[in-house]
């Protein structure tokens, strides 16, 4: 599969050009081309959240489709323990680089 | 069968001569007939004894209520229908998180359209608790929750990318 024009169109990010930090979804889709090309190490070190936020998507069409019992409690905490990641991902990656000035 | 009664022919106690249990008869004397009369007449009178109503049932109380509908209030008799755009709340609440990083337009405006559809349906189950499924209206819950988040979240980066623009002027390239 050819990503090289999909690596040359990625969306910048305003929020990191204009303020000089990563946003909470920087990383997004560099990591999203890691999984794609399958460097699943790569995917996780760049964006963790990503893996997590894609089951809770998939979980949720399942769970609209099959009308499970207990699915929305499941999809809550599928979607609560993403977000922590990512925030906690977050939080890590803003004080590595504010301590490694 | 009414006690109180004098003119009713079937009543032991009445003054009515032409009562059939006394029908000939002398009334000093003791008569087996009547006895069975008047057995028959308390039987009947236990029948109408209604503890609850304080006497005799006279057909005084007032009607028992109406039982409920059970096409509204049983859960298990069918009937139910799904919150209207219970499962596109869910998804836009979803979507809503996952979008709110680019600029956090995406995400704002999913968010405001999943709180908009998740109160109108929340307002519609509260009216009415009995029509709708409990599973759509824990979709509604997650939906509006997750909602909540992406805007905020939506609007956190929104406004501190504004701020940004407006006070920093460069281009946007250079990082992803």
């Amino acid at each position: 599969m050819d990503l090289s024009w999909l690596e040359s169109h990625l969306i910048p990010c305003p929020f990191k050009s204009l303020t000089g930090f990563d946003c909470p979804g920087c990383g997004f889709q560099r990591s999203s081309l890691f999984l794609l090309r399958g460097d699943l190490i790569k995917s996780i070190e760049i964006f963790p959240a990503l893996i997590p936020f894609l089951i809770t998507i998939v979980f949720m069409i399942v769970h609209l489709r099959m009308k499970m019992k207990n699915g929305t409690r499941i999809l809550m905490t599928m979607y609560s323990v993403s977000l922590g990641i990512l925030l906690v991902n977050y939080i890590i990656k803003e004080i590595f680089f504010f301590t490694a000035r | 069968m009414n006690p109180n009664d004098p003119n009713d022919p079937n009543n032991p106690w009445s003054n009515n001569p032409y009562s059939p249990g006394q029908q000939g008869q002398n009334p000093n004397q003791p008569n087996w007939n009547q006895n069975q009369q008047n057995q028959q007449n308390w039987n009947q009178n236990q029948q109408n004894w209604n503890p609850h109503s304080g006497g005799l049932n006279q057909g005084q109380y007032p009607p028992p209520p109406p039982p409920p509908n059970p096409f509204f209030q049983n859960p298990f008799f069918g009937g139910q229908s799904t919150l209207p755009n219970a499962q596109a709340i869910l998804v836009l609440g979803i979507c809503s998180v996952v979008f709110s990083f680019c600029y956090g337009f995406l995400g704002v405006i999913l968010g405001v359209i999943a709180l908009v559809l998740g109160n109108k349906a929340n307002e519609q189950y509260l009216q009415n608790p009995g029509m709708y499924t409990e599973a759509s209206y824990s979709n509604v819950k997650a939906g509006r929750i997750c909602g909540i988040v992406g805007l905020s979240l939506g609007a956190l980066i929104l406004i501190i990318v504004i701020f940004a623009i407006a006070t920093v002027s460069r281009g946007f390239g250079g990082f992803y």
